[in-house]
């Protein structure tokens, strides 16, 4: 065994340099992996934030409406009170509605308004500042740019930035507002005492709700918020599987030329001695020693690369751990007709007289 | 002295171009220790297949073969890799070092394959490249060796593991004539009691230093006589592939089928000559076997020649129609 493998090693010594190009193609094509990964978490991420950032864990809505964030059904907001008892937990109206807002500057952007009542579920959990107290007050996400004190437009009414939430944003990074609800329904539905549903923190999960209303609970409400973006997820994920199978192709490649062109190598060695399993160990080192190497610096250039997203773009522990794992094996598969080459050489081809 | 190599009765065929080729039939060969054999013949004679055989790299269509006391014919998988590494040791005519090892490495590498230690191979492949005149270019890779020290870094690496065999295949026809020496030197020298030298090449220097002389070479020219005029009954053999050439004949009367076998045994026909055709010719002019089979396919009468006699028939012109060249 330690001749074939030794064999190998010296092998990778020999042609370093095309071990090398496999090995950033490789790198460049995991870095991208890591990177698709990296956004499916963050797409993922930002809607667990934001929906532990509200604090409920069930979501009351008009049994008319197919979703309580999407499919806008909005109620009195007396009936809401009168929900929000039923419920027998700590549960108020809130308004969610998605708005464009002048950040200032002609600066225009689709935030996710979360409208509540002071003390209720639904509270920014701002990291700089205060939440939103009184009227004409707004807390945002620190995506949106704005910085505490500054004014924004929402609905030709000006808002004065308070307070400021980190990572609170849904549907690809807009960023999330928080406000009073009684300025948005003054804002955006004209006045009315309007709600879009009730969010329960804690009571009676099987407590009955009055009629005409359901709710969902916190994995609905994730399934729910997730839609729009299904396809978008779904799309990420094929790609990553593309992706592993072009850095299988790479790595396979290098490893069938490289076998190809030590046919009569394998040959001698087999004239030597050493058996096929041997030999095919070897080329197993030498694709798990590309994997290992290319892994590596796709973990340095995913870290390099997430600066340049305009997401909120975070390598995940477990996938910069995981990924050495998936990359031996998507070597070790692109080795694989390689390795098939290595033992099917007649040892007999080593008396040829070709040098 | 002990036999080291035993052939029996060693038939060794293959398919090649779709038909059966069988460049060994009924070989019987002994080499004792100690002594340095030449196997002999021209190229295609088979004397490299007879290496591959002996080496395990082949295995023969019938017959045996004992290295060492341990019978060759059968082995499979491990023990056969076990023989490889241990009963013999090969020279192959281009070297063959792996490119990305140093001297050292490559003569260390059948005892890594054997499983000894990273130390003890290279201590091994030191001491055998100091006999081989070596060591100072111990860390050289082999390109940057010249074809005479990559030679002798190859012989160092057959003789790793101490078989009691060593066979080389023309271990001189990349070498110039004073790295020739060297290498005939070092062959000789190998070629001691409890170890067999077994040598296959062209090289006619290496003769007279030589303990036996195996020729492959069929032996098939007539010497000389007269031309012979014969009659056979329909469906009677001539010769038949494989048979030792004696002469070129000519059809007088009658047809002859020559026919091939394919690798199967099954025999298909390559043509019908009739009344002043003349076949089996190659045979005789460059001393080769029979590469078909002459039956008569009604009753023939036929004139057979020697290759001299056939040229006064026909003239060099002749001949060289016959060989499909045009003056």
């Amino acid at each position: 065994m330690l001749g074939a493998v030794l064999a190998s090693l010296r092998d990778l010594q020999w042609r370093r340099r095309r071990f090398a190009v496999a090995a950033v193609g490789t790198a460049l094509v995991f870095a991208l992996t890591l990177l698709l990964g990296s956004l499916v978490g963050s797409l993922n991420g930002e809607v667990d934030r934001t929906l532990e950032g509200l604090g409920a864990d069930r979501f009351v809505f008009p049994a008319t409406a197919t979703s309580p964030f999407y499919g806008l059904a909005p109620f009195d907001q007396d009936v809401a009170t009168t929900v929000a008892g039923s419920t027998r937990g700590r549960a108020a109206p809130v308004m969610m509605v998605r708005q464009a807002v002048d950040l200032g500057h002609e600066d225009v952007t689709d935030l996710f308004l979360v409208a509540g009542v002071p003390g209720g579920p639904g509270q920014p959990p701002v990291v700089e500042g205060r939440a939103p107290s009184g009227p004409g007050e707004i807390a945002l996400d620190r995506s949106a740019g704005v910085a505490i004190g500054a004014t924004v437009t929402l609905a030709g009414r000006p808002y004065e930035v308070v307070g400021r939430t980190v990572r609170r944003t849904l549907s690809a990074g807009n960023p999330t507002g928080y406000l009073l609800l009684s300025d948005v329904q003054a804002a955006v539905l004209g006045g009315a005492r309007l709600s879009s549903m009730v969010l329960v923190d804690g009571g009676d999960p099987d407590a009955p709700l009055p009629a005409g209303f359901r709710s969902f609970t916190r994995d609905e409400a994730r399934a729910d918020l997730l839609r729009p973006s299904a396809n978008a997820l779904g799309s990420l994920v094929v790609l990553q599987a593309l992706l592993w199978l072009v850095a299988a192709a790479i790595v396979g490649t290098v490893l069938y030329l490289s076998a190809v062109e030590r046919t009569r190598e394998f040959a001698v060695l087999k004239a030597t001695g050493s058996t096929s399993a041997h030999i095919a160990a070897g080329l197993a080192l030498q694709a798990v020693v590309v994997a290992v190497v290319a892994s590596a610096t796709a973990v340095v250039l995913a870290r390099l690369l997430t600066p340049v997203f305009p997401l909120d773009v975070q390598l995940l522990g477990g996938q910069i751990a995981l990924t050495p794992a998936v990359a031996v094996l998507v070597g070790l598969l692109g080795s694989s007709v390689g390795m098939r080459h290595a033992v099917s050489v007649d040892p007999a081809l080593a008396f040829g007289s070709g040098r | 002295m002990k036999t080291l190599l035993a052939v029996e009765s060693l038939v060794i065929e293959y398919a090649a171009a779709g038909y059966a080729v069988k460049p060994i039939d009924g070989l019987d060969l002994e080499i004792p220790g100690g002594h340095l054999a030449l196997l002999l013949g021209p190229s295609g004679c088979g004397k490299t297949t007879l290496l591959s055989a002996l080496a395990g790299l082949l295995t023969p269509t019938s017959g045996r073969i004992v290295v060492d006391g341990l019978e060759l014919t059968g082995m499979r998988g491990r023990e056969l890799a076990r023989f490889r590494q241990e009963k013999v040791g090969v020279v192959f005519q281009s070297f063959n070092l792996l490119p990305g090892l140093t001297a050292a490495e490559n003569v260390a590498m059948p005892m890594w394959t054997a499983g000894r230690g990273r130390r003890a191979g290279l201590a091994r492949a030191a001491e055998l490249l100091a006999a081989v005149d070596m060591a100072d270019r111990a860390s050289h890779r082999p390109g940057q060796l010249s074809g005479g020290q990559q030679q002798r870094v190859a012989i160092a690496r057959a003789l790793a593991l101490d078989p009691p065999v060593i066979l080389a295949d023309e271990p001189t026809a990349h070498l110039d004539h004073v790295q020739v020496e060297g290498v005939l030197r070092i062959l000789r020298s190998l070629a001691a009691p409890g170890r067999a030298v077994v040598v296959a090449t062209h090289d006619d220097r290496l003769t007279p230093v030589a303990d036996q002389l195996v020729s492959l070479a069929p032996h098939t020219q007539a010497a000389g006589g007269p031309s012979v005029t014969i009659e056979l009954p329909a469906d009677a053999v001539l010769f038949r592939e494989g048979d030792p050439s004696d002469r070129i004949w000519v059809v007088d009367q009658g047809q002859i089928a020559l026919t091939r076998q394919r690798p199967d045994g099954s025999p298909v026909e390559l043509s019908v000559v009739g009344p002043g055709d003349h076949f089996g010719e190659m045979g005789p002019l460059f001393d080769l076997r029979r590469s078909a089979t002459a039956v008569a396919r009604t009753d023939v009468v036929l004139t057979g020649h020697t290759v001299r006699a056939f040229r006064e028939v026909v003239g060099v012109e002749g001949l060289a129609q016959l060989l499909g060249r045009e003056r």
